[in-house]
């Protein structure tokens, strides 16, 4: 248990501080640590500065946090569990709520926003439906099918028991008498969570599309709709990846070669992780690229607003929306779903209607894991 | 069609959005019966009021510009093309151009100057027309 609990600690400590690191790195360059700044400001030394600070604190906080999770391991590992991911976030906060307020008070004092002309960009005519790739769909379905057909093959000859689950050590810890649901229950599974990957990757298309300061129309446009394939494809090759794993893990149940059941869970975790850094490069890369690659349909209207000169004007400040730089809460914006501040993908607005369901159901959620089994442990 | 508005104006955000919309009109990005985003999809894709953006789609109906329907949405009513404007309409625009002219009169531009804006802005919306025409037939 102790080994298990510096394991965990050790590397959700350095996954989730790695990413607050990179995380600088990974925004447009005119929201230095959810700040959002003018375009002519983004060299001010103060900004590098404050990253630095940020990135500084974060380490020597990482750092600190570690020894004490290897200490408390030792006397009391299930507190290492719970505080290891606490700790982290709260020091994750801790460094970039402090470090984005120099930028924030120097922005004030300097009144970086006087005489910069701010617009809000948008269409008017209805554009494209985005419609995210069905290939991998098509791929993670195939594999199902394929699987099912396996367990179905081999049903009939499954003996009356037989393991679920495993120890972390790959030794069965759970048998199970056989039925279908028992049999069945890694493919079905894996059915509902691809089902459930491709539903989301629909919900990448109705996010707005939002423009950062200094983008020309164009190229928000051309920005949005990179990032939202970016999305949409990892989506669909995570859908895949899962769909492979639970195969290899049934298919390993039914033929009794429980060997395979480690490599297969390992390799599947791997290969989820891969899809998930491949991801957050190239949606960091599409979207602080200085120039995203602007695709004007052939025949497409020429508007006086399109042909506006070079000298563009920047995105409004909307600090004021964003609570420490990290929840949005605008009830003028009838958005749902936003662009993230300071991180990859979608945020929501409790601002709108939408947003708060879906944030009282997330707490719902949260809480009701933690208490429901609390409740039903001390009545057992 | 993107349009830009802008949030410090003085001029109403819907009265902006409205203004951009009569533009896109006359320089044939609009052409007549080019659909519209919906409402609420605009104040989404801005980021702004619904009521606003309703507002100014309140006015460009009023004005006979778009029409709306449960069906097909807000679509341009007219356009250059689409004939005469209606009586009422000559002696109030008459009007607004009266103190549109006497601001830049007032301001000390030379009546030379003032006509050659206005004949380089009808101009160039004809231009606009005429290339989007043609984009479109292509």
């Amino acid at each position: 248990m102790t080994a298990f609990a510096i394991v965990f600690a050790v590397a959700f400590v350095v996954v989730i501080g790695g990413i607050g690191l990179v995380m600088p790195a990974l925004v447009p360059k005119t929201l230095p640590l959810g700040v959002s700044v003018p375009a002519a400001r983004v060299d001010e030394p103060v900004i590098a500065s404050a990253v630095r600070w940020y990135r500084t604190v974060l380490v020597v906080s990482i750092l600190i946090l570690l020894v004490v999770c290897v200490a408390l391991a030792f006397p009391s590992p299930s507190a290492t569990i719970i505080v290891a991911p606490l700790a982290t976030l709260a020091l994750f906060g801790l460094s970039y709520v402090t470090a984005r307020s120099r930028i924030r008070r120097a922005k004030a004092d300097g009144d970086w926003y006087q005489g910069v002309s701010t617009r809000l960009a948008a269409d008017v005519t209805p554009s494209a439906r985005f419609r995210p790739p069905v290939v991998w769909l098509a791929i993670a379905g195939a594999v199902l099918v394929v699987v099912f057909a396996v367990g179905v093959a081999l049903y009939p000859g499954l003996p009356h028991t037989f393991p679920t689950h495993w120890g972390a050590d790959g030794t069965p810890n759970v048998y199970s008498t056989k039925s279908v649901w028992s049999a069945f229950g890694l493919p079905f599974t894996g059915t509902i969570v691809v089902l459930g990957f491709y539903g989301l990757s629909w919900l990448v298309g109705v996010t707005p599309v939002r423009r950062t300061a200094s983008d020309s129309p164009d190229q928000a446009r051309a920005r949005a709709a990179a990032v939202r394939h970016v999305t949409a494809s990892s989506l669909g090759q995570l859908s895949v990846v899962i769909a492979l794993g639970f195969g290899a893990m049934a298919i390993a149940t039914w033929t009794g070669a429980y060997a395979w059941i480690m490599p297969a869970t390992i390799g599947m975790l791997v290969l989820l992780l891969a899809v998930v850094v491949a991801m957050v490069v190239r949606y960091a890369r599409s979207l602080t690229r200085p120039d995203a690659p602007v695709v004007v349909p052939a025949g497409a209207p020429v508007s006086a607003q399109d042909a506006a000169p070079a000298g563009r004007s920047d995105a409004p400040d909307d600090d004021r929306y964003w609570k420490g730089g990290m929840i949005y809460v605008n009830r003028n914006d009838p958005a749902t779903f936003v662009p993230k501040r300071f991180g990859v993908g979608w945020t929501i607005n409790l601002g709108s209607p939408g947003g708060m369901v879906f944030g009282i159901a997330m707490v719902v959620i949260v809480v009701a894991a933690i208490v429901v089994p609390i409740i039903v442990r001390s009545l057992n | 069609m993107q349009v830009e508005i802008d949030p410090a104006s003085e001029v109403p955000l819907y009265q902006q959005l409205r203004d951009r919309i009569v533009e896109g009109i006359a320089d044939g990005t609009l052409a007549t019966d080019a659909p519209l985003a919906s409402v609420r999809q605009v104040a989404i894709a801005f980021g702004i009021n619904v009521a606003t953006v309703s507002k100014g789609y309140d006015l460009l109906r009023a004005e006979g510009l778009i029409r709306t329907n449960r069906k097909s949405g807000s679509v341009v009513a007219r356009g250059p093309e689409s004939g005469p404007p209606a009586p009422t309409f000559a002696g109030e625009w008459m009007g607004r151009l009266r103190t549109l002219l006497a601001e830049a009169v007032d301001q000390g531009m030379p009546d030379a100057g003032i006509r050659g804006a206005v004949s380089d802005t009808l101009d160039t919306f004809a231009r606009r027309r005429e290339q989007n025409r043609k984009g479109a037939s292509s």
